[in-house]
């Protein structure tokens, strides 16, 4: 920071100093404020997102590593695999389970960060530009201040003319900054703030695509092995007496035992 | 005591203890270690079953659950962003009360900033949708998942039990029988003395036979049961697990469907399918990405030009992928593996034989059979056990519409008239009194019995095997002519089916089939011994129809050892391999 950083920021500490004391008039815009908070809010929001998109990922993996744990503890009743051909349902159930948690788990990453994490976290980057206007607009408006405070102290005391005349060319001079900045940030804010619909809902769409794309995939790897099952079994899944069978075994071992 | 008398005891107790050891090493049969085998993988299926149990109830209390919960945050994070009243904050009211009372004075009316928020109607209407579906689903899933969870809670619960009294069980029994072991250990002892028994040790002896008599009863009862219940247990339990397998995998199944159905129902309201083809579909992966890609450029090219309006001290942040993310992403990723390490839960079966698992030692089917079976893809209809072979539709061979064989030749030197039931069905009783005239309805009756029965061939070769109207009434005639002129002379009043051949010219009628074979196999050794070895390939299948012809397949090479000329028929003859067969074979069929 050059020797003038400094001593702009030690002015500007005083200022909001006084302005805390209410020595100091603030400048207030009300339709900046509101578009600040509009921004504001935006930007937590958005991060927000950010942190659960990333989230949701890993509580896909571990459901599908829970199903999988399901599946695996099912097949090992009927022991190792030998070579290629699974032997039970079971063991087929588990190959085809892990083949959807090798795969489609893994095509899906690539595009999900690309088109989904990704752009929000690009966006996430564009705050900080946009903060830094927001700061030196800040900064600008205590100068601003800070002068008007000054200007108004010189005007009681009528000695010191001379000093007035040039405070308040400086004055004109903050100003000026000020009021520049503030209508580009006034004009521009908005225009950022509604530009984020075109720019997310694009992601929400290929959030909502991939969704779609994973679940079909995984109900379609499913749905092959379907076919290897027998249609009795089927029609009673449907018919919901399936459970059946698990009380028709009960009741056998019951006599069993007796 | 002496020390001798302690050093005698310590011997004789030493070697008793030797001699427990090898006796129970000997008494270590090999039924010990097969209920050894049957203790330990009933135990890893408690286990098993429970871990399944478990994680099954985690999956819906916790997965599922959590899955949902984080999609729905997502959902409402971008509806507070891009949706529905979206960047409302606190306070808002008071901004817009303060625009009320400023524009009140003013004399231009300026938007008012509630409708400056250019939201857009149809993506606030996604969100919406969006968020309804994904609550919908939620509650049937996660409510499915639980109620699944929870009967295989109980069903589950009630299965470990019984296993568990099985394990309780094979205990007693264990227990039963060292008690057994240990009395009969005692008797042996007392047996092997060499000395005289004294009356105490006599009555010891006894005691202890009557004891070894009650354990072995009761050893053997328990045994008896044991060795009764623990196959079907098994199978039961192999029953039971395949049916959970069968139940969950159907749940799974039918909630993917559910979430894929739901899910596509909203894309393809949405239109967010891919409809370039003619059936919208789910866009592939690549697919998704361009349209992002489409859609977000320009508004990123936007955004970017303006933010360098804004304050573009900084511009290099714009150009930077965001590959930085990427690294973080790895870092976060290889810590959510390590969590999962320790989140995930993992649970193996581990049966005393590892390879084949727990169900294996009573099940065996047959090789040979089982090969077939699965070779062949007809076998593929329901079956409890799913068949690992599913029919591919060029697995499928429809059978062939054979072509339909030619009609057979005539056989005019040969062959002899045949009378339909002679051949097929049972023969008709011939009437005594209306011998004159046939009744019409019999006559159609047996031509279409005929045709029903006979095969496909000979049913076609209609000329000689079936009786047209007009040999009908020759035979009928003939058979008159005969039966009159045999009745002049005796007493027979039916003619023999052999005076109905019709005459054969100079050769002389076999008497009967058997006659007409010996005949013809001279007949035919006499013509394959002069063959020159010409052979043809039959394009049909052929069965004989009369005594004297050879049945061949479609594709047979069959020698031809004579022409009959202008009959159109062949002797020929195919050779196998000691043996040959040897008749006459119709030419059209080559």
């Amino acid at each position: 920071m050059s020797w003038t950083g400094v001593k702009k920021a030690i002015n500007r500490a005083g200022t909001q100093v006084l302005v805390k004391a209410g020595q100091v008039d603030v400048t207030v815009d009300t339709e900046f404020e509101f578009e600040e908070k509009r921004y504001r809010t935006m930007q937590s929001h958005s991060r927000k997102l950010h942190s659960e998109l990333k989230y949701y990922l890993d509580t896909l993996r571990r459901l599908e590593s829970a199903q999988l744990s399901v599946a695996k503890a099912l097949s090992s009743f009927y022991g190792q695999q030998q070579g290629e051909k699974p032997t039970s349902l079971a063991q087929e159930y588990y190959t085809a389970l892990e083949k959807t948690h090798d795969e489609v788990a893994k095509a899906l990453e690539t595009p999900y960060h690309q088109t989904v994490l990704n752009p929000v976290a690009r966006f996430n980057l564009y705050y900080i530009e946009i903060d830094e206007a927001i700061k030196k607009r800040e900064h600008k408006r205590l100068d601003y201040d800070a002068l008007r405070a000054k200007v108004q102290k010189l005007i009681d005391r009528p000695d010191e003319e001379e000093k007035l005349k040039d405070t308040e060319q400086q004055l004109d001079g903050s100003r000026e900054v000020y009021e520049k900045l503030n209508e580009e940030l006034k004009h521009e804010l908005p225009r950022f703030t509604n530009l984020r619909i075109p720019f997310f809902d694009p992601s929400f769409e290929a959030f909502a695509r991939l969704q779609m794309r994973y679940f079909r995939e995984n109900y379609e790897s499913l749905a092959q092995l379907e076919t290897k099952l027998d249609a009795q079994t089927r029609k009673d899944y449907m018919d919901g007496t399936l459970d059946l069978r698990l009380d028709l075994c009960l009741a056998k071992m019951r006599e069993l035992q007796a | 005591m002496s020390v001798q008398k302690i050093k005698s005891n310590m011997n004789v107790f030493g070697s008793a203890v030797l001699d427990k050891i090898r006796h129970h090493h000997l008494q270590f049969s090999n039924e010990d270690e097969i209920i050894l085998h049957y203790r330990n993988d009933i135990k890893q299926s408690i286990s098993g079953l429970k871990f399944i149990v478990s994680q099954m109830h985690r999956l819906s209390k916790n997965h599922w659950n959590k899955l949902f919960k984080t999609n729905l945050k997502i959902c409402k994070q971008f509806i507070d962003l891009i949706g529905d009243n979206s960047l409302h904050f606190e306070d808002i009211e008071k901004y817009y009360h303060q625009f009320d009372a400023w524009q009140a004075e003013e004399t231009v009316p300026l938007v008012h900033p509630k409708e400056r928020q250019f939201l857009i109607e149809s993506v606030n209407h996604q969100l919406r949708n969006y968020l309804l579906t994904i609550q919908q689903l939620r509650d049937r899933v996660v409510g499915e998942w639980d109620y699944h969870a929870e009967s295989m809670k109980i069903r589950v619960g009630e299965m470990i039990g019984y296993l568990k009294l099985i394990l309780q069980l094979i205990k007693k029994r264990n227990k039963k029988k060292s008690n057994y072991d240990k009395i009969h250990n005692k008797v042996d002892k007392l047996m092997k003395k060499t000395t005289e028994l004294e009356p105490k040790e006599r009555k010891q002896l006894e005691a202890l036979d009557h004891e070894l008599l009650e354990a072995g009863r009761i050893f053997t009862r328990i045994d008896e049961k044991l060795k009764a219940i623990l196959p079907h247990s098994l199978s039961l339990l192999e029953e039971f697990v395949e049916n959970i397998t069968k139940i969950t995998f159907c749940k799974q199944l039918d909630l993917y469907q559910d979430i894929d159905a739901s899910l596509r129902y909203f894309g393809e309201f949405q239109g967010l399918l891919d409809t370039k083809e003619k059936a919208p579909h789910i866009p592939q992966l690549d697919k998704i990405e361009d349209l992002w890609n489409e859609a977000v450029t320009p508004t990123r090219l936007q955004i970017e030009s303006f933010i360098s309006i804004i304050h573009n001290k900084r511009p290099e942040l714009l150009d930077t992928e965001i590959d930085d993310q990427d690294k973080t992403l790895k870092l976060s990723n290889a810590w959510t593996k390590v969590t999962n390490k320790v989140v995930d839960k993992n649970h193996v079966v581990k049966a005393k034989d590892e390879k084949n698992g727990i169900f294996t030692d009573y099940l065996e089917a047959d090789a040979l059979q089982s090969f077939e079976k699965f070779n062949n893809p007809k076998y593929n209809i329901s079956e409890t056990y799913h068949p690992h072979k599913i029919i591919k539709a060029d697995d499928i061979t429809p059978p062939q519409a054979a072509a339909a064989a030619p009609p057979l030749p005539p056989r005019t030197n040969t062959a002899r008239k045949v009378i339909p039931q002679f051949h097929n069905g049972p023969p008709v009783p011939r009437r005594h009194n209306s011998q004159w005239f046939v009744p019409a309805e019999n006559d159609s009756d047996s031509d279409s019995a005929s045709i029903s029965s006979a095969s496909s061939i000979s049913s076609l070769s209609s000329v000689s095997s079936l009786p047209t109207e007009s040999t009908m009434r020759d035979y009928d005639h003939n058979k008159n002519v005969s039966k009159l002129y045999n009745s002049a002379k005796n007493e027979i009043t039916e003619a023999p089916i052999t005076a109905e051949l019709p005459d054969l010219g100079h050769h002389r009628v076999p008497a009967n089939i058997t006659e007409r074979l010996i005949l013809l196999s001279a007949y035919f050794a006499k013509l394959v011994d002069a063959a020159d070895g010409t052979t043809k390939t039959a394009k049909f299948d052929f069965d004989g129809v009369e005594p004297g012809d050879l049945s061949f397949r479609k594709g047979d090479v069959v020698s031809i050892a004579y022409d009959l000329g202008t009959s159109k028929w062949l002797v020929g003859y195919l050779k196998g391999k000691d043996d040959m067969r040897v008749g006459f074979v119709p030419s059209n069929y080559f």
